[in-house]
């Protein structure tokens, strides 16, 4: 029992402590943005048409890099200052897999595996893609459902976020800097506090679940019955919270796993795993949320799928696709993989 | 001016259709029709800049104290430093600003409260005029769960890592179960695999990393097969299989939770009694280095063939 409290505050802690810099960058970003960006310039930058503004959002990520912790904060206070909503999902989703650091770290935890580019591309094509859709999925259902799809902190000024100009927001002629630097102060701390009571229930959830869970029973299992690995890694990465600058590394230690699964792992991980999810609570409501698991999971299974018939050069891979199949799929979206 | 009231939006929802025109910093606080006073505001502020503070100096404290050995890797312990520090000073900041709003002449004059019936038509003709009563929009927010007493709840998981830094955890690795656990099955060799010959030459100190790295690269696996190699790292004696051990070392990337076993596979020439040499003891093995191939896997091992006096007991890490 003492082990199991033992492992417990060890996963907690390492988990927390680690998202908790992340986790005030973007309280700060937030509180800056919130006090400084105008409020009509993203409407007036941003393309009107859904599809360039949801790719703009899946893009996001290699200006503006974030993690995912950082990024569901930044993410609720673009959303206030006007950024499209599908946007603002696409960011957030792509965000923490699209940017530098995080692609760079796949590439060296893979490179000595001798397919560190190839995962570098699939991983970053596929997070783009699966964003990009969500994006577009989540813009019809605010078309029909507006701000009733967000909590009351998130919902942007105005219902139709894509033209909100109309706003001669004082344009802040005789604030102080102590005005200004107490402003974000403010907004900071509160949105630190906000998101931080769910970062630690999640935290709490996967620590627990991880006493529970053993990545090697895992990997065998679906060595056993190979088909189970791409849908056990995602069950994995949505356990495991892990942060997407290292889950490269776990991803790749799973050296018996086909690529295809430690690709849905590295897919998914950075979209949905139990500590965002308790972290979209304080953005989405129950309907968007459930939009999001949806999409995410389901694309991550599809694309991983067709990228396992496609390409599967691992050693040892089960799962009998290794071989090139003749006929593509019909679902064209996935980015070429190289052979 | 009033710095708190100024930009606090309490974003309800209830469907006025209205817009502020935020050309003077005007103070506006919802009245108690909305559940919310004013001194639950305050209260409300000084929540947060207690636990924000709490939260700062804790992080601030487990770097001075090496608490973050255990969690997180040296990178990163910088990271929290910082992460605490800006906290705090944003708390700082914030409680300074907070106690000059207090002034209660100030107060007064700049708290343009509306209240419930209070008409919201200040300004702007819209020509559509589907605002949400969010459109406070640009300095709006807050938000405010609207239940009193959420204000506590929303503090209580804090009280866990602060409470767990004053009890000193976490204060030891994972137990020997988990890393059991983590370190898996053992690795199985083909029995008949041959042993290569040994090529002398200077020791090369290898860094574990660096081992398996080589395991994954022909090349490496070419040239350094054969030589004599020193490697640090836990100690685990197969079972069933004498004279046999993993060598292994965790590897954090970043934080605890991302650990993974990196492993050699140690033989001795002697069976090394127990009492010698206890499981998890640190070592560092120096003998002849083969790469072979795993068993059901393609996948290469380091194997170091070591006489039982070049297995020392090394300082952990």
């Amino acid at each position: 029992m003492f082990r199991e409290v033992q492992d417990f505050v060890l996963n907690f802690s390492s988990i927390l402590w680690e998202a908790m810099p992340f986790i005030v960058l973007g309280a700060l970003v937030a509180g800056i943005l919130e006090e400084l960006l105008p409020q009509q310039l993203i409407a007036r930058i941003m393309p009107k048409h859904p599809l360039p503004a949801v790719m703009i959002g899946g893009a996001l990520g290699l200006i503006f890099p974030m993690c995912e912790c950082g990024i569901v904060v930044v993410m609720r206070r673009l959303l206030r200052k006007g950024l499209p909503l599908s946007c603002c999902i696409a960011y957030m989703l792509a965000g923490p897999i699209v940017n530098v650091v995080v692609l760079l770290s796949t590439l060296v935890a893979f490179g000595p595996h001798g397919i560190g580019v190839q995962m570098v591309l699939l991983r970053a094509g596929l997070g783009f893609v699966i964003a990009c859709i969500t994006g577009l999925v989540v813009h019809i259902q605010y078309k029909k459902y507006g701000n009733s799809l967000l909590t009351d902190v998130a919902a942007p000024p105005k219902a139709k976020g894509l033209d909100l100009v109309d706003d001669d927001d004082a344009p802040a002629a005789k604030k102080t800097i102590f005005k200004r630097l107490s402003n974000i102060s403010e907004t900071s701390l509160h949105d630190f506090m906000d998101i931080s009571v769910f970062l630690i229930l999640g935290a709490v959830l996967a620590a627990f679940a991880k006493l529970f869970i053993n990545p090697d029973d895992i990997q065998r299992l679906s060595s056993e019955m190979p088909y189970l690995a791409i849908p056990a890694m995602m069950f994995l990465a949505v356990l495991l919270c892990l942060c997407s600058e290292a889950d490269a590394f776990v991803a790749a230690s799973f050296t018996e796993m086909s690529v295809s699964s430690k690709l849905a792992f590295l897919v998914l991980g950075p979209m949905f795993d139990l500590k965002l999810l308790m972290m979209y609570t304080r953005v989405f409501r129950l309907r968007l949320i459930v939009t999001l698991i949806l999409c995410t999971v389901v694309q991550t299974l599809v694309f991983t799928i067709i990228v396992h018939q496609l390409y599967n050069p691992a050693p040892g891979a089960g799962g009998g696709g290794s071989t090139v199949s003749a006929e593509p799929t019909a679902t064209p979206p996935s980015p070429a993989p190289k052979p | 001016m009033d710095p708190v009231h100024e930009d606090h939006d309490h974003n309800h929802s209830h469907g006025h259709d209205h817009k502020h025109d935020h050309k003077h910093d005007h103070a506006h606080s919802h009245g108690d029709a909305h559940g919310h006073s004013e001194s639950e505001y305050y209260l409300e502020q000084l929540l947060t800049i207690l636990i924000c503070g709490s939260i700062g100096l804790v992080a601030v404290l487990m770097y001075s104290f090496n608490r973050l050995n255990y969690l997180l890797v040296v990178e990163f312990h910088l990271w929290v430093l910082g992460g605490g520090i800006v906290l705090l000073l944003l708390t700082a900041i914030r409680g300074i600003a907070l106690w000059g709003s207090v002034s209660p002449a100030k107060a007064v004059v700049e708290a343009h409260v509306h209240g419930p019936d209070c008409d919201h038509e200040h300004s702007h003709d819209h020509k559509q005029d589907d605002h949400a009563h969010a459109a406070h929009g640009v300095h709006a927010h807050h938000d405010h769960d609207h239940m009193p007493g959420m204000i506590y709840l929303k503090v209580i998981p804090f009280a866990l890592p602060i409470l767990m830094f004053i009890m000193g955890l976490p204060n030891t690795s994972f137990s020997k179960d988990w890393i059991e656990r983590r370190l898996g099955k053992d690795e199985v060799l083909n029995a008949n695999v041959v042993e290569v010959a040994d090529k002398g030459g200077d020791v090369l100190q290898f860094d574990f990393n660096e081992l398996n790295v080589s395991a994954y690269d022909p090349d490496k696996r070419a040239q350094y097969e054969g030589r004599r190699v020193r490697v640090k790292g836990q100690i685990k004696a197969q079972a069933g299989v004498e004279k046999q051990y993993t060598l292994f070392k965790l590897k954090m990337t970043c934080c605890a939770a991302d650990m993974i076993p990196l492993k050699a596979l140690i033989k001795s020439d002697t069976v090394i009694p127990a009492s010698q040499l206890k499981d998890y003891d640190w070592v560092t093995a120096e003998g002849v280095l083969q790469f072979v191939e795993a068993q059901d896997k393609k996948q290469f091992l380091p194997v170091i063939r070591v006489t039982a006096d070049k297995l020392k007991k090394a300082a952990p890490e």
